[in-house]
Order: structure tokens, then C-alpha cells, then sequence
């Protein structure tokens, strides 16, 4: 099999973009996705997912970028803020105008995971050229507390929902040894416990009004675009990631509920937020292909 | 300037960036090594601004990702102790085909470094050895990612044991950790490695650089490193910085940087 990724730079908003192509393996233009940078992670994605993805993608048929964003991996650019809204859409849209001025590719559709997730189903709503979205992990209000919001504002950072949840969660690993074990040696340290709690009980006693902020109000009407517009969507979520799915329920329910069934939603037993372990990894790429046959006419299939 | 280009190891694509000066001042250049498995993600932009920094005081500079890493071709799991001296190898020949340069040094973090202490010692060619966090003891270090997966299975509700995860890793020949396979063969070359056994001479000099975490948790291995250093006619400096550690996944989302360590790696080098 003969490798033939390729390296590409492109501008946008006056950066010089980094990424790289995997053209269809058969050499046709029809049908071409864009991934999206998995927050503050290089094109290669958590784990290097996005690679594996990628090839099998390439191999039955589609052509494939993975892009950097200004910051990220070899772009040009600076990370300013570090939340999952901290990458510009308008990025993945010169992106889109690579793919299709210089790689000529006729068909687009973009994939992210988490804040990669939020960049392309903002993405998908400004540019009808859009014809699909894949959304793995999508968060909807909830952050880990190791991820402040802008400016550092603690607040805002989960629904009041998620916030009982993760007390749940956390009482609940809190009574393992291990557990503290391992959280201190990832770098956990005493300061995000008590930035946790503050986050936790600040979301707890305020409430709805978030949702009207100014960023998650981008976000969500950027959402009802994009399920107004009829496109296809597919919400992949792994089953551990029980806060952000439950999140999304109540969104989706209020957003989509009876607006269109275009939109697909599944979830990966055992898989965590980045479907760290292989057999989650597998699957949720079957199944994204599996989904995404309908587009290619079943043409590119596994 | 900035090229990254797939640099060919027998029939096998690496992916590798050179940084060329605007203004060469030396014919010195330094390759970058990178760490292991998920480790590579937490230093991928330290090692693109530190490559800038470089470029930009006159030295080339080549990154790469070993075979079966990053966007190199291959599988994690085909990543192997002798593939990975392949590569350094083979974009070492490239890199001085590329640029002309005289000398060459190598940059690693980590298990990165490890790898550049083990090359040294097969190609004496090499000038200056710059390391982060050198991982000593490979047999420590395997068992720190046994206990990772242990870990991982407590979160996960199915909990394993050591024994349950060598069981399969010797019937199976892999076992999944934190998404990468981890090896029978590269298990047994992390037990075999320790870095004490086995120190090279360089002919130019040597740089340890730790953050101020990771020297209080290691001060004797460290001590006793540069020691034996030392004790083989090399010229070693050890830097110990107020950073704090910047391999891990909350240093990773807070974008930390280690500019102190950066910096003082930075100076050592420019003084040589």
C-alpha cells in the first residue's frame, strides 16, 4: 500500500495553517472531512486516534485533513485561552475553502472530538457547504476543572445538572486510595480541588441564566442552526462520560425534539470522553463509518 | 523556515520538520527526541517553540516522529528499541544532506532522552547530548505504566491485576495502556534499560535539565547519574529550574510551559 499523506499549509485570518492530507486511496474527490483539533491536542488527536481514523478513512475512500489551529501542533499563532470555545470556527472554514479550491474536492464534512466538537458544529452552521458533522464527546456546559472558562471566570463552567453529577462522581472515586493516588500523580494538586469546589457550588446554587452567557449563547444558537438547517449530525458519546450526556440530552431534547431525524445519537459502553481505551477507540470509528456509508451512497465503506 | 517533509527509512515514511535560519551563524544542529506514547502530546508545543527559539539564535534544528508515532507511517505497536535508532539514524544522514552542518546533538525528553544517552553510545559522531527528565531506569518506568493501566481499570470499574495485565501481555504480545499498545518486546527493552550500565562518552558535553518537582522526587538517581558522567570523561552540567513539572495532563490543559528550564537549556547551549 503506497503511503501518501501529505503535508499542506493554507492562510487563514492571516496565519499560516499546518495539516496534513490523506488523499482517498482510489484517487477520487467526491467526499472530504476535515478533523478538527481535541482542544489544546495536535492534529495526531488524543492517543493518535486522528491518525488511525484518518488512514482507515483514506482507505475506503474518503480524503481526509487534519489541521492544526493557530497555536496548535505547526501553525502559526498563539493559544490565548484555554476553554473548549477557544477555537475560531472561521479556521475550519478556510479549511473547507483548501479542501475545495486547492484539492478539489467536491463533498465536505467535518469531525471533532470535544472542543473539536464544538468548533466544527459551529463550523457546519455558518457554511452550508457543510453537508455533515461528526461530533464525538461534545460538551455542552460542563468543563473539567482543570479547564478554567475565558478570563479565568470559574463560573459557568457546568449546568446544575452536570454539577450534581460530578459531586456524585467524585464522592464516589474520593473513597479510593488509588484514586487520590492517581490524581496527584497526574499533577492534581490541592489549589484545582478547591477551584473544583468553588466551580461545583457556584453552579449549584445559580442556575439557568448561564445558558444565556454570551459564549454558550454563540454556542447554542450556533447548535439550532445547525439541526434547523436539516444536515446530518452525529453525536457519538463513550458511556463513562455520564455528565456530558446527560447535559446533551436535555439540550438536544429542547433544541431538535421533533425538528428533524437527521440527527444520530450513540454511545460506546465503556468508552471515557477520549476513548482512551483500543476496543472504544474501534468502535466508535466503526460506527462513525458505519453512519457515514449513508452519505458516500455506500460507497466507501469498511 | 520551517519544512516538513517524510524523510525514507527503507520503505517506511518519517515524518520529520527542519528549521532553517534566516542568518547561520554555526554548522550545529539539534534533533529532537521525543518522549513516549501520550508524553509526545504534552511537550508537542514545547518542542515547536523551543525549535523556533533555536532557529532563531542560528542553529538548524530537526524534529521528528519516530516510526509508528505521530504522523509518522506505522502502528504504535511496531514501535521498537531498534526502529527507533533506525530513524535517528537515517534523519541524521538527511539532516546533514539537507543543511551541510558539522556536528550534531541531540535534544531528548524523557524516554526521549534515554534514547539519545543509548545512541550516543553506538554513534560517537554525536557531539552534545541535551536531556529532560532522562528516564533512568526503564524497569521503573514500565512499572509506572502498569500501574497507569491498574489505575485506569478502578475508574473503569474492572479492576485488574499486575498479574492479570502480564498474563496477557505475555500470551497476547500488547496490552492497551491509556491507548497505546505497549509491546512485549518493548516491556522487555524498558526493563533492560538502565541508564547507569551503560553511560557513553561524548566528545563534546552533556545537559540535564529537571524541573523543581522532579529533582526533589529524584535528587540521588539524578546525583548519581551525572556522577557516573562524569566518572566516564564527560563534561556534564545538571540544571534543576523552579518549573513546575510540565508532563502531565493538568499542566498539558493549562498550556504551562517550563520557560525557566527552556531558557537556562537555551543558554547552556548558546555557550558551547
Amino acid at each position: 500500500m503506497q503511503f501518501s499523506e501529505e503535508p499542506i499549509h493554507f492562510v487563514s485570518k492571516g496565519n499560516r495553517l499546518f495539516g496534513i492530507f490523506h488523499p482517498a486511496s482510489d484517487g477520487n474527490r467526491n467526499f472530504g472531512i476535515i478533523f478538527a483539533n481535541s482542544g489544546m491536542q495536535n492534529r495526531v488527536g488524543p492517543h493518535r486516534v486522528y491518525v488511525i481514523f484518518a488512514r482507515i478513512l483514506s482507505q475506503i475512500g474518503y480524503s481526509v485533513l487534519r489541521m492544526d489551529h493557530p497555536g496548535l501542533g505547526e501553525s502559526e499563532g498563539a493559544i490565548t485561552e484555554t476553554h473548549f470555545d477557544q477555537l475560531n470556527p472561521d479556521h475550519t472554514i478556510s479549511a473547507i475553502n483548501f479542501l475545495k479550491d486547492t484539492k478539489k474536492i467536491k463533498r465536505i464534512a467535518l469531525f471533532g472530538i470535544c472542543a473539536g466538537a464544538r468548533n466544527v458544529l459551529k463550523a457546519g452552521s455558518i457554511d452550508s457547504r457543510v453537508e455533515r458533522i461528526v461530533l464525538w464527546s461534545l460538551p455542552i456546559i460542563w468543563i473539567a476543572p482543570s479547564m478554567t472558562a475565558p478570563k479565568q471566570d470559574f463560573r459557568g463552567s457546568m449546568s446544575k445538572k452536570g454539577a450534581i453529577l460530578s459531586i456524585k462522581n467524585k464522592l464516589r472515586r474520593a473513597k479510593s486510595i488509588n484514586e487520590w493516588k492517581r490524581y496527584f500523580s497526574e499533577g492534581g494538586n490541592v489549589k484545582f480541588i478547591f477551584l473544583y469546589l468553588k466551580s461545583v457550588f457556584w453552579n449549584l446554587v445559580s442556575n439557568e441564566k448561564k445558558y444565556s452567557q454570551k459564549r454558550y449563547h454563540k454556542f447554542f444558537t450556533a447548535f439550532s442552526t445547525y439541526i434547523l438547517s436539516g444536515r446530518p449530525a452525529l453525536f457519538l458519546y463513550g458511556e463513562k462520560d455520564n455528565i456530558i450526556i446527560e447535559e446533551f440530552k436535555v439540550k438536544f431534547n429542547e433544541l431538535s425534539a421533533d425538528i428533524n431525524n437527521s440527527c444520530d445519537y450513540v454511545i460506546i459502553p465503556n468508552g471515557n470522553h477520549t476513548f482512551t481505551s483500543m476496543d472504544t477507540q474501534e468502535e466508535a470509528i466503526s460506527e462513525t463509518i458505519a453512519w457515514l456509508s449513508n452519505w458516500s451512497n455506500g460507497k466507501c465503506s469498511y | 523556515m520551517e519544512r516538513p517533509y517524510y524523510i525514507i527509512r527503507g520503505n517506511k515514511n518519517i515524518f520529520a520538520v527542519l528549521h532553517t535560519p534566516k542568518s547561520v551563524t554555526n554548522k550545529k544542529g539539534i534533533i529532537f527526541l521525543h518522549p513516549y506514547a501520550e508524553e509526545k502530546q504534552y511537550v508537542d508545543r514545547i518542542f515547536v517553540h523551543f525549535a523556533r527559539l533555536l532557529c532563531s539564535r542560528g542553529y538548524f534544528v530537526m524534529r521528528f516522529d519516530f516510526y509508528g508515532c505521530g504522523d509518522s507511517e506505522g502502528n504504535f505497536e511496531e514501535l521498537t528499541f531498534e526502529s527507533q535508532i533506525s530513524d535517528i539514524q537515517s534523519i541524521s544522514n538527511q539532516f546533514t544532506r539537507d543543511t551541510g552542518i558539522g556536528e550534531i546533538s541531540l535534544f531528548g525528553v524523557r524516554l526521549g532522552a534515554s534514547i539519545a544517552i543509548q545512541y550516543a553510545g553506538i554513534d560517537k559522531t554525536v557531539s552534545d547530548l541535551i536531556l529532560w527528565s532522562p528516564i533512568v531506569n526503564g524497569a521503573e518506568y514500565a512499572e509506572t505504566l502498569l500501574r497507569n493501566k491498574i489505575f485506569a481499570s478502578f475508574t473503569e470499574n474492572k479492576k485488574v491485576s499486575k498479574e492479570k495485565i502480564l498474563n496477557e501481555l505475555y500470551s497476547e504480545g500488547r496490552i492497551d495502556i491509556g491507548g497505546y499498545y505497549l509491546t512485549k518486546n518493548y516491556y522487555d527493552y524498558l526493563n533492560d534499560l538502565n541508564v547507569h550500565n551503560n553511560v557513553p562518552f561524548c566528545k563534546g558535553k552533556i545537559f540535564i535539565g529537571l524541573t523543581k518537582s522532579e529533582s526533589s522526587l529524584n535528587d540521588n538517581k539524578y546525583a548519581f547519574l551525572v556522577q557516573k558522567l562524569q566518572n566516564s570523561g564527560n563534561k556534564c552540567d545538571f540544571v534543576a529550574t523552579g518549573d513546575k513539572s510540565y508532563l502531565d495532563q493538568h499542566a498539558f490543559y493549562e498550556w504551562y510551559f517550563p520557560h525557566d528550564l527552556i531558557n537556562n537549556t537555551l543558554d547552556w547551549i548558546t555557550q558551547l
